[in-house]
């Protein structure tokens, strides 16, 4: 079986431990989130044939107070970058978010989470700009969960 | 006054009933107090006497526990208390003692929690207190040890000191056991994924690729922290409760050993040669490692740590065994006198069969003896047959030991024995002779043999060869059809290559043309309004015209065409269901307009040309933003048929 680190990345209350609580088969307690600004959880996929696991770290967002290791990036093959829809400035730091990853993996790949999709409009939600790698996905409606896992592990095992 | 007397009568009734134990108490009082008789007495006879009378009353209201008394003796009671240790110690302990001891007892029954947290600083300090003194002593017992003891381990011991730098005394300790190693894991620096494992028989754990994440996670963590504080140094150790994780980095891996206590210097040392030796053969794999632990590599590895943990079992039962001289030496003594024993009989059993065996085959009696190692054989015997007999079955009992034959023959025995000898001889030399003849027969058939099996593999060989010449045969044919295959390819493309350079030229400079796709593209025409298929006339005019010009040269190649598709897109406004309907309108409503053309019916296109919407997945983006109007549009393009490219060339190879 191949496996693969994945990192989950994004500001704080984004919804990054929501969107992956649901939808994992086995994960640590959140208390170590808090403890060492890490909590890892993992999944099982079975992609063509081709069974594969994403151990994927739910990294805490970074404050000017209490900043990130960043040995936690090391040696990930992708990750997924995590936004509120509904605070603009969460939208806008994926930027800096994505710089430091691509900056530690530069060959990784990564998908969008445009996350909490179930607190706009369905007219609001027609107007986002998405692509292939930009998901509207929401934690509570289990609303695109898995698709954004399966495109990413799709991109790395490619 | 008769009611009067009536009442006082009932009133002392009513007194008798209610305060009879008063009554008999005053009547008590009244005749101690006559007896007193105070006014001839002096003040300490009174005091003796009324004092006793005190005692009962007070020791009576404090087994009633009467509030008042109790709240003046609590003012006095510290002090009494004070006064009382200062002038007989022991026997306020021994008053207090009956007291105090049940109350603590139940005050711990009833709280134990309050208690202990009461109690814990106390305790704490005093068992830590209790602890450092016994480990103090032990130390010192096992200094007086070193200093007493005169074994070998002692100076081995004393020279491993010099040499580490660590003491004896904690040498000596850590001698006493090893941490035993319950699980291996070899994980990669970076990513923190695990490599390998090995788990000790029952000590697997669930879900070791997470727990090793985590690991490298909280190491990751603790050295970011030793980092923030000017250290240069690594986290090696970490230990919860027993439990300890020795890390040890190598290279790109960390390789983590599970403990149930923490390794000394020494177990320390034997891991990292491991280490060592699991790093130096698998430096390349671990480098390359991305993920897959199905690789051959990961399953030797798996096997060599397993190996590893086993064998620390044994060497600790080993170990054990070893540190009891006095048994190992018990056991030395009694192999030895085993194998002593077992020599005295095996060499008592050898003469004793060899005699007897003798005695039945000859019917002589022989004496058998060893000497520097070899076997003495004395006695007679009658016949040189027997001679030789009795050489016989002593080589054959004793086949490793040297004979020495001390056996005595009668002379008129010795020319029968030349006789038979050179008779012996004789034979001897037919018999070569006999062996001689069969040696060349067998040489014969061997010769015969060996050339048929040649004959044989020539054989083979010739059928190998046909069978290879027709492989070659048809691997040609193979190679004839692919070369005509390609070609045919080739020449499809070299048709497409040929449409698109003319289109390329014809279009030259048109914004309508895409000359990366070959395709009419009217994304900056403006055909639609929003949300409607209702064509701009003067837009659907320059549609025709660029299509005109775009069937000119397609219509060259009809014999190729497969189709000519008009493709209608929208914008991303609206819901997509709709989006998809407005495409496909605006698709027909542009089919419908150029099928009427004059250059599609004279060269009859029309069933060549066909409709596809794809509603906005298609849609315009022009720096990260939708550009609405060029989405809303219009794309021609044309599709070869292969085959048909194909049978016409079919047709020209024929004629």
């Amino acid at each position: 079986m191949i496996r693969k680190k994945i990192l989950l990345l994004g500001d704080f209350s984004v919804g990054k431990t929501s969107l992956v609580r649901r939808y994992v088969d086995g994960a640590f307690d959140d208390k170590y989130l808090t403890t060492i600004g890490v909590k890892i959880s993992k999944k099982l996929f079975n992609i063509e044939g081709l069974e594969s696991e994403m151990l994927i770290w739910d990294i805490e967002g970074s404050t000017p107070s209490k900043k990130i290791s960043l040995g936690y990036y090391k040696g990930a093959s992708g990750a997924i970058f995590v936004a509120d829809i509904s605070r603009r400035e969460t939208v806008e730091n994926i930027e800096k978010h994505k710089e430091i990853f691509l900056n530690e993996n530069p060959n990784a790949k990564f998908v969008i989470a445009y996350n909490k999709s179930d607190k706009l409009s369905e007219i609001a939600q027609e107007n986002i700009v998405l692509g292939d790698d930009i998901f509207l996905t929401s934690a509570k409606d289990d609303s695109n969960v898995e698709e954004l896992f399966i495109k990413l592990m799709k991109e790395i095992v490619a | 006054m008769l009611r009067l007397e009536n009442s006082t009568t009932e009133l002392n009734q009513l007194k008798a009933l209610l305060l009879s134990d008063e009554l008999e108490q005053l009547k008590e009082l009244e005749s101690k107090l006559k007896s007193l008789d105070f006014d001839a007495q002096d003040d300490e006879t009174i005091m003796q006497r009324v004092t006793p009378l005190f005692d009962t009353i007070l020791l009576e209201r404090l087994q009633h526990k009467d509030e008042k008394t109790l709240k003046t003796l609590s003012k006095y009671l510290a002090q009494i208390i004070t006064e009382t240790s200062k002038n007989d110690v022991s026997g306020l302990s021994k008053s207090l003692q009956s007291v105090i001891s049940p109350a603590i007892s139940k005050e711990i029954a009833d709280n134990k929690d309050v208690m202990i947290d009461a109690l814990y600083p106390i305790m704490g300090g005093m068992i830590s207190k209790y602890v450092t003194q016994a480990i103090k002593e032990m130390m010192e017992n096992i200094n007086a040890k070193i200093e007493d003891g005169l074994s070998f381990d002692k100076y081995k011991r004393k020279l491993k000191s010099k040499v580490s730098g660590v003491s004896e005394s904690e040498l000596l300790l850590e001698e006493s056991s090893d941490a035993l190693i319950s699980s291996l894991f070899v994980l990669q620096k970076e990513s923190g994924l695990l490599i390998a494992e090995a788990h000790l028989e029952d000590q697997e754990i669930d879900d070791p690729h997470m727990v090793a994440s985590m690991a490298s996670a909280i190491k990751d963590f603790i050295n970011d922290w030793i980092k923030s504080h000017k250290t240069q140094s690594e986290v090696q150790m970490l230990s919860y409760g027993n439990a300890t994780l020795y890390i040890e980095s190598a290279g790109s891996v960390y390789v983590i050993a599970f403990l149930d206590a923490e390794p000394d210097y020494e177990q320390r040392t034997q891991i990292n040669t491991f280490f060592a030796s699991v790093v130096k053969k698998y430096a390349d794999f671990f480098q390359n490692f991305e993920g897959d632990d199905s690789v051959e590599e990961v399953q030797t590895l798996s096997q060599k740590m397993s190996e590893y943990l086993n064998t620390q079992k044994v060497d600790s039962k080993t170990e054990k065994n070893s540190k009891n001289p006095v048994k190992y030496f018990l056991y030395l003594m009694a192999f030895v006198l085993v194998g002593y024993l077992f020599y005295i009989f095996n060499a008592w059993y050898l003469k004793y069969s060899v005699e007897r065996r003798v005695y039945e085959r000859t019917g002589q009696t022989v004496h058998l003896s060893d000497k520097d190692g070899q076997i003495v054989v004395d006695g007679h015997v009658d016949s040189m047959q027997n001679f030789y007999e009795v050489e016989k079955i002593i080589q054959r009992t004793a086949p490793k030991k040297t004979l020495q034959n001390n056996l005595l023959l009668p002379m008129s025995n010795i020319d029968k024995i030349v006789t038979e000898q050179m008779s012996k001889n004789t034979s001897t030399s037919d018999s070569l002779e006999n062996k001689l003849t069969l040696l060349e027969n067998s040489f014969e058939q061997t010769t015969n043999n060996l050339n048929k099996k040649i004959l044989a593999l020539k054989t083979e060989l010739t059928q190998s060869e046909d069978h290879l010449k027709e492989i070659l045969r048809d691997t040609t044919g193979e190679l004839e059809r692919l070369k005509k295959e390609k070609r045919n390819i080739k020449k499809i493309l070299e048709i497409k290559k040929e449409i698109n350079t003319k289109l390329d030229k014809t279009f030259v400079g048109n914004k309508f043309y895409n000359k990366k796709t070959n395709a009419l593209d009217f994304s900056k025409l403006n055909l639609f309004p929003e949300g409607d298929a209702n064509y701009d006339a003067k837009a659907i005019r320059i549609v025709s015209q660029n299509f005109d010009k775009y069937m000119q040269i397609l219509v060259g190649y009809k014999a190729y065409i497969k189709n000519i598709t008009i493709e209608g897109h929208t914008d991303s406004s609206g819901i997509e269901d709709d989006n998809l309907l407005l495409s496909k309108s605006r698709a027909l409503v542009v089919s419908y307009f150029i099928k009427r053309l004059s250059i599609v019916k004279q060269y009859y296109m029309k069933e060549y040309i066909q409709t596809k919407s794809f509603g906005s997945k298609n849609r315009v983006m022009l720096n990260g933003m939708e550009d609405k109007i060029a989405s809303r549009r219009i794309e021609i393009n044309f599709e070869l048929e292969k085959s048909k490219i194909l049978d016409k060339l079919k047709e020209m190879t024929d004629d």
